[in-house]
């Protein structure tokens, strides 16, 4: 048997042939090509198997299609055509009685399971690789996929919280701004549920596309590797729209958009407060009963009282009249409304 | 004159929050290391707002002395740019948008509206303040 797998942190091809086809010495030996072994991280995206768009993995044989169960030829487990999930095969008589099946010939199974080289343990199955082909007949999810460190973490979840729990435990360093550590609606699937879930982002438009196609190359090699677009600042004032020319705005903020980790932290800056910081929580409700003060004001005191007359008038004098004391701020409204 | 009926003082007080927010915060050391150019005075005031926040003080009087001090003008000959005012330092934050690029027009006419109502407001409650002190007058 010939069989093409790909160790993704390493960029390189491995293929290997068997004289005899044992599935179980099959896997074993990748596992030791690829260096897998169980203490892997849900995270890493060594040891991975990278599944080929174009290529049919999934089998069944006599003694497996009557249960609804078929094999995937690659990654040696069972999978569960009505759950469409992995099934354990030391499950598998327990599972099979959820659907109806009440007398197994359990000899033929193990039997069947030994003869395709089933891996017992869910632990010592190899996924696959992250953004590949999904894994047929696997149900997929809309979950979310960690983008603190494309290329060396391939953690994907279905739950925003556990992917914030992830960013703060395995990535310190992450950018300030939690929204863009991850990325939202991706499409992920989990071999086994819903015991020992472990999600990897697939990616659909890859189904029937071989392996060695351009579309499978960009969408799961390049595109991860590319870093960050930065926003390069206009070359002269040609570039610039009126407005931005007169606030220079650009000039101003331009230390946050050639920086992806301050232009992160500086957005974090007018973030809403959250509900745990209770004095920034606390300020809405302050502002708002400011304007409502002011609004109160104005519609329950003598006519008579007029921001020009009082503060003209008040016990301390301003340093400058109204007229100008407030001329300056409005000013700079009233030329910047007339301008627009 | 009496500001005109407002049938959503939170949509006017958003921009004065967020003005606030990033005051408070740049004002308590944020890590982005942008700066509201602030007078010692108004420093002093911030903090003052920010321990009655903390306190849960209902008492407004914090608050507006803290905007009176930035809305007031203490000469006039100082030209406003964006390096000593805090409302512009503030406008090009709030202008800046998560793909680096700024607001338009359209959008930026309808702040610089809800900012003059605040400034409106902030010099009511002021005229108001001044009157609770000298009901007849000084004048007469």
């Amino acid at each position: 048997m010939h069989v093409c797998v790909v160790v993704h942190d390493e960029e390189v091809t491995v293929s290997f042939s068997l004289p005899e086809y044992t599935p179980t010495q099959a896997n074993d030996g990748m596992a030791l090509i690829l260096g897998y072994c169980p203490s892997i991280p849900l995270t890493s995206i060594k040891g991975r198997v990278r599944l080929d768009g174009a290529v049919r993995y999934l089998a069944a044989c006599e003694t497996l299609r009557p249960l609804g169960v078929v094999v995937h030829k690659l990654l040696h487990v069972l999978i569960c055509l009505a759950c469409k999930s992995c099934i354990i095969p030391s499950h598998m008589p327990g599972h099979l009685k959820e659907h109806g099946f009440k007398n197994i010939d359990k000899i033929a199974f193990t039997a069947a399971c030994e003869r395709w080289g089933i891996i017992q343990l869910p632990e010592r199955v190899l996924h696959p690789s992250p953004r590949g082909a999904p894994v047929e007949i696997l149900k997929t999810y809309q979950g979310y996929a960690c983008a603190v460190d494309p290329t060396g973490c391939s953690f994907a979840c279905t739950s925003e919280n556990w992917m914030k729990q992830h960013v703060r435990n395995d990535h310190t360093s992450h950018p300030a701004l939690m929204t863009s550590c991850y990325r939202s609606n991706i499409p992920v699937q989990t071999l086994f549920r819903p015991f020992h879930k472990k999600y990897i982002e697939v990616q659909p438009a890859l189904c029937n596309v071989a392996q060695d196609n351009v579309l499978a190359r960009v969408l799961q090699d390049f595109l991860p590797t590319l870093p960050l677009p930065t926003i390069t600042p206009p070359q002269n004032d040609k570039e610039i729209d009126p407005l931005l020319r007169l606030m220079q705005w650009h000039k101003y903020m331009e230390p946050y958009y050639l920086d992806s980790a301050k232009h992160a932290s500086v957005l974090a800056l007018k973030a809403p407060a959250r509900q745990t910081d209770p004095a920034y929580h606390r300020l809405r409700t302050a502002v708002q009963d400011y304007i409502e003060f002011g609004i109160h004001i104005g519609r329950t005191v003598s006519p008579n009282l007029t921001v020009r007359k009082h503060l003209v008038q008040g016990k301390h004098l301003s340093s400058v009249p109204l007229s100008v004391a407030s001329a300056n701020t409005f000013c700079i409204l009233r030329t910047l409304i007339m301008i627009l | 004159m009496p500001l005109p009926d407002n049938e959503s003082p939170a949509a006017y007080a958003a921009p004065a929050e967020e003005f606030l927010r990033v005051l408070l915060r740049c004002s308590q050391g944020h890590i982005s290391g942008f700066t509201i150019p602030l007078t010692p005075a108004q420093e002093e005031l911030s903090i003052k707002v920010f321990d009655a926040l903390l306190s849960d003080r209902k008492d407004n009087r914090d608050l507006h002395e803290l905007l009176w001090d930035l809305v007031r003008v203490r000469a006039s000959a100082t030209e406003s740019t964006i390096h000593n005012c805090p409302f512009l330092a503030w406008l090009a934050l709030h202008a800046y948008k998560p793909d680096g690029t700024y607001i338009d027009s359209d959008a930026f006419a309808q702040l610089l509206a809800k900012l003059k109502y605040l400034v409106k407001n902030i010099c009511m409650v002021e005229a108001h303040r001044r009157q609770a002190e000298h009901p007849q007058g000084i004048i007469g």
